[in-house]
């Protein structure tokens, strides 16, 4: 997908160049420390005394984050994962923004692969984790991100374009984002 | 304390010390409370001042009210704290019912207020400085209440009020710097004083708007390690403050003496107000690991030098500057003490001054006749219908001899109900004939007048029975319905006593 949207761009007019984010990567394990750190805290409220059942009805995945949100911020573990998560985030967000000074846009695929069937992948939560690659990093940075429908797949699957704008960029963002979005075959590029 | 306890802190006072350090929660008294716009109330019917926020419902989150940081700068400028110019909210996490989301929003690690103190007088041991470590921002937690009980034990069931969470507090945490009881029930005091002279809290420790522990420890004069830290708890006065540690004093220092230091562990105690004696709270549990980290959901607390600054030229006159003021009108310490006690006394106290009263006079009577008659009614210095610029001019006619001070204590009540405020008190005076008798003419007739109704007595006094003086001032007193100046009338009586036909 990602050779089809260079092409595609570039037909438009769009100057696209590819570049590499050292830190990028990072970024999903410091997010699976940060959300579930703050995960097990906010569900915290849910102790069945003003409202809802008992936490034992919680569902595995929600269980598994609590402990693992809980386990990161405990005593002897908080500099080395949350602090230490934390700190990659300020990298990871750093290196995108350093990144957007040069350029507008920054566009990736929404998820390394396509979309696997029901039940495929629930006996192995950090493969399915591992599906965030590419979109964690917006939530970490809180730059503005939109998905844009790109291609149909050979097996008749949805393939999409992740685009991330600059901070406060949101306007310019969607601009772009219509102009490359692939269900609407616009063609003709205004850039 | 019975004798035999005063005489065995004493003994030990001489080898021991006591170490304390006091922790104060002072309910701030903004209008609403510190993340949502419910009512910051109290007495209310229970759980009728919440709304989604402070019950902690899906979904919610919180907005700080800026009351709380302008508040809470107020504080720390007036404990002489340096301000954090950018802080942080943490979250405090830990399970009890009546903490709604299941963590405090506190500040852990970068209090918005540090390094301060406040200056201590002790009457007749003169004043101390205490520290002020931190002082920092966080919010009340509901309460709990029995049903069948007074406490857990015996109790049918909990109940809890949420209308208390999230009421916005200031935590006020002292270095280990007072070395008595009595020292930390009059930090505490000043502390109080101080919170109320600057409006930001009513400190009533009864309902629990001030809550303050201590801890405590002791260690050998002249050693310079501290012992084991004790920690106690449900102190409902500055005067159950002392008494505590002054057991806690005694407990530990026994325990020492009788070989079994170790037996001093680093606790939680209950202070038992109907037995007089701490017990520990619970058995050991292990400390809490409360897993701090920064509130996501609250930007930074930025702090500007022109809001600081704002806020410093905003403060009332202190306490402590009260005193000084008062010292340097040459007012004794004790008397100091009492007028500054509160903004209501002193406030009235200034007023009568400013009128151009007289200073010791002006003490005397605020803290004598007016004092009392303000305690026997149950009111305020500033109820009083009389206007301490009428106080003022009572105390300049006696001061000029035209009443007498007797004549001024027995109008004083009248005068409190208003009767001189819209003429005056001279005027006042005049028209109920109460103007002194200085004339030495006018006192000279009267005595006279005395002496024929009384002739017997009179030919005592001259044969010898000198006592009999007294007699005769109550007599011309009486005669002249209480107006004879009481210095003219004891000089011409004289006079006129031991004239020899």
């Amino acid at each position: 997908v990602t050779k089809k949207a260079i092409e595609t761009m570039e037909a438009m007019g769009v100057s696209v160049e590819e570049v590499t984010l050292e830190t990028y990567s990072h970024g999903l394990p410091a997010y699976y420390i940060l959300a579930l750190s703050e995960a097990s805290s906010n569900l915290s409220r849910y102790d069945g005394i003003r409202y809802g059942d008992d936490r034992s009805l919680f569902s595995s995945e929600v269980k598994r984050r609590i402990l693992m949100g809980t386990y990161a911020l405990s005593s002897g573990y908080y500099d080395a994962y949350y602090k230490k998560a934390q700190q990659v985030r300020t990298l990871v967000t750093e290196e995108m923004e350093a990144c957007l000074k040069e350029y507008d846009f920054l566009v990736s695929p929404v998820a390394p692969t396509g979309a696997y069937k029901l039940g495929e992948k629930t006996k192995d939560p950090l493969e399915m984790y591992k599906g965030d690659l590419m979109t964690v990093n917006v939530n970490l940075s809180g730059l503005p991100a939109v998905s844009v429908p790109f291609v149909t797949g050979g097996d008749g699957l949805p393939e999409n374009l992740q685009v991330i704008g600059r901070r406060w960029d949101e306007l310019r963002l969607l601009e772009f984002g219509s102009i490359i979005d692939g269900s609407h075959q616009n063609g003709g590029a205004e850039s | 304390a019975n004798g035999t306890e005063t005489s065995k802190a004493e003994r030990l006072s001489e080898s021991y010390e006591a170490v304390i350090g006091i922790e104060c929660h002072v309910q701030l008294n903004t209008a609403t409370k510190a993340f949502c716009s419910c009512k910051n109330e109290y007495g209310a019917k229970p759980n009728t001042l919440v709304c989604p926020v402070c019950l902690g419902h899906p979904g919610t989150l919180p907005s700080l009210n800026r009351a709380v940081v302008e508040k809470s700068v107020l504080a720390g400028l007036a404990l002489n704290c340096q301000i954090s110019k950018e802080s942080k909210f943490d979250r405090k996490q830990y399970f009890y019912p009546d903490l709604p989301k299941g963590y405090q929003i506190s500040q852990y690690d970068i209090p918005l207020c540090h390094g301060g103190y406040i200056d201590v007088t002790i009457p007749d041991e003169g004043t101390k400085r205490i520290g002020i470590t931190r002082a920092h921002m966080e919010e009340d937690a509901g309460k709990l209440v029995y049903i069948g009980s007074d406490g857990l034990s015996g109790a049918q069931s909990s109940q809890v009020d949420y209308n208390r969470g999230g009421v916005p507090l200031l935590e006020i945490v002292s270095e280990p710097d007072m070395r008595s009881g009595k020292e930390a029930a009059m930090f505490a005091a000043e502390l109080r004083r101080i919170m109320l002279c600057i409006g930001v809290s009513n400190g009533n420790m009864a309902e629990g708007s001030m809550r303050c522990d201590v801890n405590v420890s002791v260690r050998r004069r002249g050693a310079p390690e501290f012992g084991t830290k004790v920690e106690v708890k449900n102190m409902n006065s500055f005067n159950a403050m002392q008494r505590a540690i002054d057991f806690e004093f005694i407990r530990q220092c026994t325990l020492i003496e009788e070989d079994k230091e170790d037996e001093i562990v680093q606790e939680t105690r209950l202070w038992d107000e109907n037995g007089q004696f701490t017990a520990p709270m619970r058995k050991k549990e292990g400390l809490a690991d409360y897993r701090y980290f920064p509130e996501p959901d609250i930007p930074d607390i930025v702090v500007s030098e022109p809001f600081i600054e704002g806020l410093r030229s905003s403060l009332p006159e202190l306490p402590c500057a009260k005193r000084a003021r008062y010292s340097g009108l040459g007012l004794s310490e004790y008397d100091c003490l009492v007028l500054s006690d509160d903004e209501d006394i002193a406030s009235y106290f200034d007023g009568v001054l400013s009128s151009g009263a007289a200073v010791k006079q002006a003490a005397n009577w605020v803290m004598g006749d007016v004092n009392a008659i303000i305690k026997a009614q149950g009111i305020k210095f500033s109820e009083l219908r009389m206007s301490p610029k009428s106080l003022s001019e009572m105390i300049d006619l006696i001061d000029k001899d035209v009443i007498s001070g007797k004549i001024g204590k027995e109008i004083l009540p009248d005068l409190i109900e208003g009767q001189a405020e819209q003429d005056g008190v001279g005027a006042f005076v005049e028209a109920k004939g109460l103007i002194q008798i200085s004339d030495e003419g006018a006192l000279a007739e009267i005595v006279q007048s005395v002496f024929d109704e009384n002739p017997g007595q009179l030919a005592e006094y001259r044969g010898g029975k000198t006592k009999l003086k007294g007699f005769f001032t109550g007599a011309v007193m009486k005669a002249s319905s209480g107006r004879a100046n009481p210095k003219l009338l004891q000089a011409v009586l004289l006079r006129m006593l031991d004239e020899t036909n």
